[in-house]
């Protein structure tokens, strides 16, 4: 499972990351490392292994399907770099 | 003793009995965190908020109003767990200044069991880490041996006398490993058991709050007051109340007692023999493949979560060329550490179109395949032991090793209890820990076992 500079390239364009190229040579490295324990997996025959999981297998609520109070505007707009009274600002994509 | 080294049991005790006051025990704690801020422990202390609670508790508890379990007593929690009104920095650069809007369910509940929250502990970024050394605030230090890495600031914080004990998280052993280094007390409890509502996710799938604490007992009152069904937290197990306090008592009689992999873990397990459990070795050869499982899952699960740092709602921003695209790489290339980078992008790699089946789907189906043999386990044994890891604390700055977490993850990947109690110490004086592990939700089991290995360990000094 080797990766490529290439391959981290693309990983990096939709991970929204830079990196310098001494950055791309310790992530060959470290990809390297990690694709190995990973391998490990094939050890163990998974076939008959229905792909799906329950962390808990108790008994779950579903809330009510009614309105309720949720974080106030200025609460959740509190910790924007760029706003308004009322909205995040962000730089325009359309002209 | 001095005031800082009571155990929280201890401490409680004293306020009850009017011995002493949730000022002193503050202060005393305070005190420690400043002679030995070196440790870097703790990210944010909040002496002027935690005297003003502790005056309050006092307070009431001089007009004789009714308190609750943990009244006046200081307590640290990881910086992690929102506190309304408090930073919340995970550790990262991204979120050096963030406020938290809210508070977690688990934290709550510390403060209305009367709990001073007197800090925020240090951490690996976001949890990317085992060793407390990916933090953008710099390492925590293990306080046994400063040279040594510890695996959370909140086990520095409770082994440094800085809180007498402290909310943790654990994805794939970052209570119990931290624990194991540094001589304390750690469980991870059985996933769903603590809410992680306002709790920052690493991996979601694995994630837990437990208490870090100096003894069995005082792990079993923080459990007490965080264990609950959250209606806020969708994976919050709907469970019926428990005391385990209350009911907690040195007993392991009639217990079967798996140990994995012998060494010092079946030296160390042959103790509960005198209690009256049969112990016996037993074969586990699924170490390395949970841990394949456990880095492909948690990778995928915390690059999802850390997409929600862009810089645009909360955190981090750099504008850069003004363009939005360019806002969301320079913000999250500045923010990130090195260690949560290479997280994201294994991430985006495990769930590549490529990789899918080979490392995801792969990985799901290994962690109900350990599931499944969890259960044919404990329909043999009511605990299976093992090393909590079987080194002593590595050398700060040392190559990290990931496989040092291949008895922690384990237990996370089949979401069951395990708690890791100080065992032995290593080749260079340094302590070590066992991990015992029980079915799920049998928290009580577990915390009996610890009680009595703490128990026999003591009579042995």
């Amino acid at each position: 499972m080797a990766v490529t500079h290439d391959e981290l390239v693309k990983l990096a364009k939709v991970s929204g990351l830079e990196f310098s190229d001494k950055e791309y040579t310790e992530l060959i490295q470290a990809f390297k490392q990690k694709t190995e324990l990973m391998e490990a997996m094939n050890a163990v025959d998974t076939s008959g292994i229905e792909l799906r999981y329950e962390p808990i297998n108790a008994e779950k609520d579903l809330r009510e399907d009614v309105v309720r109070p949720s974080l106030p505007r200025d609460t959740a707009l509190s910790g924007a770099a760029e706003k308004d009274s009322s909205a995040f600002l962000v730089p325009a994509t359309v002209e | 003793m001095e005031l800082a080294k009571l155990s929280l049991e201890q401490a409680i005790d004293k306020l009850n009995r009017k011995e002493t006051t949730s000022v002193e025990l503050t202060k005393a704690v305070i005190a420690q965190a400043k002679a030995a801020a070196d440790l870097n422990a703790l990210i944010t202390v909040f002496e002027e908020s935690a005297l003003k609670a502790a005056v309050e508790s006092d307070k009431a508890r001089a007009a004789g109003k009714p308190l609750w379990s943990l009244a006046g007593v200081p307590v640290g929690v990881k910086d992690c767990i929102c506190i309304e009104g408090t930073k919340l920095t995970c550790a990262s650069k991204a979120l050096e200044n963030y406020i938290s809007p809210y508070t977690a369910t688990a934290a709550q509940k510390l403060i209305d069991a009367g709990a001073v929250i007197v800090a925020k502990a240090n951490m690996d970024e976001f949890g990317a880490g085992n060793r407390n050394e990916t933090s953008a605030f710099g390492r925590a230090k293990n306080p046994v041996d400063p040279t040594r890495v510890t695996s959370g600031g909140s086990a520095t914080a409770v082994a440094a006398f800085q809180c007498y004990g402290g909310a943790g998280t654990d994805s794939g052993g970052g209570i119990r490993m931290a624990a194991a280094y540094c001589g304390l007390v750690g469980l991870k409890p059985t996933y769903g058991l603590i809410s992680r509502h306002g709790v920052m996710a690493y991996s979601g799938s694995v994630d837990c709050v437990g208490p870090l604490t100096r003894t069995v007992a005082d792990n079993a009152i923080l459990l007490d007051v965080m264990a609950g069904h959250d209606p806020l937290d969708m994976t919050s197990a709907k469970q019926p109340k428990q005391e385990y306090y209350k009911n907690l008592k040195a007993d392991v009689k009639g217990l079967k007692v798996g140990v994995v992999n012998g060494g010092c873990a079946l030296a160390a397990a042959a103790g509960f023999k005198a209690g009256g459990a049969t112990v016996s070795e037993i074969k586990f050869p699924y170490l390395d493949a949970a841990l394949g499982a456990y880095v492909a899952i948690t990778s995928a699960e915390a690059m999802s979560n850390l997409n929600r740092i862009d810089g645009i709602r909360y955190g981090l921003r750099q504008n850069g060329s003004g363009e939005l695209e360019d806002v969301y790489f320079k913000s999250r290339t500045a923010g990130f550490g090195k260690a949560v980078k290479q997280t994201i992008m294994l991430g985006n790699y495990v769930l590549s179109k490529e990789n899918l089946d080979k490392c995801f789907f792969k990985a799901k189906k290994i962690q109900k395949f350990l599931q499944q043999e969890f259960d044919k386990l404990f329909k043999q044994f009511d605990l299976i032991v093992s090393p909590t890891v079987d080194i002593e604390a590595p050398v700060a700055g040392e190559a990290s090793n990931p496989t040092d977490a291949k008895y922690a993850v384990v237990a996370s990947l089949a979401g069951i209890p395990a708690i890791s109690v100080p065992c032995c110490n290593g080749p260079n004086g340094l302590p070590m820990g066992l991990q015992i592990m029980a079915n799920k939700f049998n928290e009580q089991t577990l915390l009996n076992a610890a009680l009595f290995f703490e128990r026999a360990k003591e009579g042995v000094k």
